[in-house]
């Protein structure tokens, strides 16, 4: 039942993307998605486009999976151009059907708002597709590291992070054993009363509680007895690396933002 | 109750890069009123073959009889539930399942579940808590309170409570110390032997319960049964064996041992640890004799 939820969307690869540096894709895709509403030039929407386009190739991501990870957005943003096509009155007149009139402004914005839409959750999902939740908790915590300056506990949030995607799959697997074990003892979501079904929640549930507790005990005891103390003054087993790659990508991206920005003012 | 797997196969994750054939075109009967113990490896298809009993899991292909049910892909999980009436499944850590307020309403939950009255079901439960020896002062704590070895209990008693007539075990003795662990499977032994037309299905990585216990060994591999047969017809095939990664019990690898070394034949088809005393004092004597 539960054998087919992934932990984010990660498609192991070892594809360019793949092997970016977590810092320079989160920064890269921060300043991709700030400056992608600034300037509606065509000659800076193609730039964005080709980056996209670019993007998506070099991932080496299968399009199945990709447009996967698209469906639920997908829909979002259908009815977002329907709703322009159908509400804006810009422009000329396109064409008429009966009490429907789509003029030429909403197709233009509604393909612009559509599109961009659609590149923006693309790149994310591009991002989430390529980097493995620990890596992208890696380079949240150095980006967010200038924090600790306002005692912000970065590292103890990062931390968190990882301890909790951690043990997802291994709450999935155990939410699925004891589901099987109390389905052998005869319990039934499958039929009965909505109230009945609610209350076999319960058998799953208060053993689910019981042992997440007590793993949550055994980590922090085994922690302690390593001698963990967080934060301040402790080194990292998995190190990031900047490449030259990664500057290139950011450089990229800023004269892509820097065209924006002409488009705009000009 | 017969059980007989037709053709069957089963695949985790169908249609994604991870997709993984736990059991290849499985093909056996699985005789009634014996006690059946499976061996293999870790990863050779045992965990996946039980939970096709009882309908935890439906074949990819094939199918599955199951006394007079067929389970194949298409049946409905609710048809499957009338299954676990008659198949009991003790999984790994059983004491990981309780959940109820008292130890006696744990216990009933499963009774309960296939439609038995309270007032019935809670005498099922005192029953089946005699038998696996929790004493009745305890019938009213929580589950919680007790040591990992009653909770354990208190677990079986649970499934044995659904009163089936075939009992699955997967590795039900895991984590116990020497003595919990004989008790236990003495326990089975006993249920096992009370009643007529009763069956077990052992998951076990150890040996000497194999031996001991078993009527019918099937040895998993890779996906496949490969051997089947009473402890003495598999246990003196000890090439094969080490080709599917099982070891002999520890009796018999020593007179093993002691054969190859002495170069004489030896009484190899007892595994109780007494029978192999018998055959090293046997031995000896005869040494002493022979250098007399």
């Amino acid at each position: 039942m539960l054998e087919h939820i992934a932990l984010g969307q990660y498609l192991p690869g070892s594809s360019v993307l793949h092997r970016l540096d977590p810092r320079s894709k989160l920064v890269g895709l921060l300043i991709f998605m700030l400056f992608l509403f600034i300037s509606r030039h065509p000659l800076f929407l193609v730039v964005a486009i080709g980056i996209f386009i670019w993007t998506f190739s070099v991932s080496k991501v299968p399009l199945i999976y990709f447009f996967k990870s698209m469906r639920l957005i997908g829909i979002i943003i259908f009815i977002t151009l329907l709703l322009q096509l159908f509400m804006n009155n810009d422009g000329e007149v396109l064409f008429q059907f009966f009490s429907v009139t789509v003029y030429s402004g909403g197709l233009t914005e509604g393909l612009l708002i559509g599109g961009r839409l659609f590149i923006l959750v693309g790149m994310a999902s591009l991002l989430t597709l390529t980097t493995t939740p620990v890596d992208l908790t890696d380079g949240l915590e150095t980006l967010f590291s200038p924090l600790k300056k306002w005692r912000f506990p970065v590292h103890e949030m990062a931390f968190m992070i990882s301890i909790a995607l951690r043990f997802f799959p291994t709450l999935i697997e155990e939410t699925a054993r004891i589901t099987k074990a109390q389905m052998a003892r005869g319990a039934s979501f499958s039929h009965g009363s909505p109230w009945k079904r609610v209350k076999t929640i319960i058998p799953i549930f208060v053993p689910l509680i019981v042992q997440s507790l007590k793993r949550a005990e055994e980590l922090a005891v085994a922690m302690e007895a390593r001698g963990y103390v967080g934060g301040e003054g402790r080194t990292k087993y998995r190190q990031l690396y900047w490449k030259g790659l990664d500057t290139l990508v950011i450089s990229i991206i800023t004269a892509y933002a820097v065209l924006g920005v002409l488009t705009r003012l000009l | 109750m017969e059980i007989k797997a037709n053709d069957v196969t089963v695949k985790y994750m169908v249609g994604t890069p991870f997709e993984k054939v736990a059991l290849h075109k499985i093909n056996f009967t699985l005789r009634p009123s014996t006690y059946h113990v499976f061996i293999g490896k870790t990863g050779s298809g045992k965990s996946t073959f039980i939970q096709l009993l009882n309908g935890l899991l439906k074949p990819t292909e094939g199918s599955m009889l199951i006394g007079e049910k067929v389970v194949n892909r298409k049946t409905k999980m609710k048809q499957l539930y009338h299954l676990r009436k008659e198949i009991g499944m003790v999984f790994q850590f059983p004491e990981h399942q309780l959940f109820h307020d008292t130890v006696l309403e744990d216990v009933a939950f499963g009774p309960m579940n296939l439609g038995v009255g309270k007032v019935e079901a809670e005498k099922r439960a005192e029953e089946s808590l005699s038998l696996v020896g929790i004493s009745p002062s305890l019938y009213m704590r929580s589950p919680y309170e007790l040591s990992g070895g009653q909770m354990r209990r208190v677990a079986i008693a649970g499934v044995l409570a659904m009163e089936p007539k075939v009992l699955v075990l997967d590795e039900p003795t895991a984590g116990l110390d020497p003595v919990g662990h004989i008790g236990m499977m003495e326990l089975f032994n006993h249920w096992f032997k009370a009643k007529e037309g009763r069956s077990v299905i052992l998951v076990t990585h150890n040996m000497e319960d194999a031996a001991r216990y078993g009527e019918e060994i099937h040895v998993m591999y890779d996906g496949e049964r490969k051997l089947v047969g009473t402890p003495s017809e598999l246990f003196t095939k000890e090439t094969k064996l080490n080709e599917y990664g099982i070891s002999l019990p520890n009796t018999l690898s020593l007179l093993m041992e002691l054969q190859r070394a002495s170069g004489q034949a030896l009484i190899t088809d007892h595994f109780e640890i007494d029978d192999t005393v018998d055959e090293i004092v046997s031995f000896l004597r005869k040494d002493i004799e022979n250098n007399a």
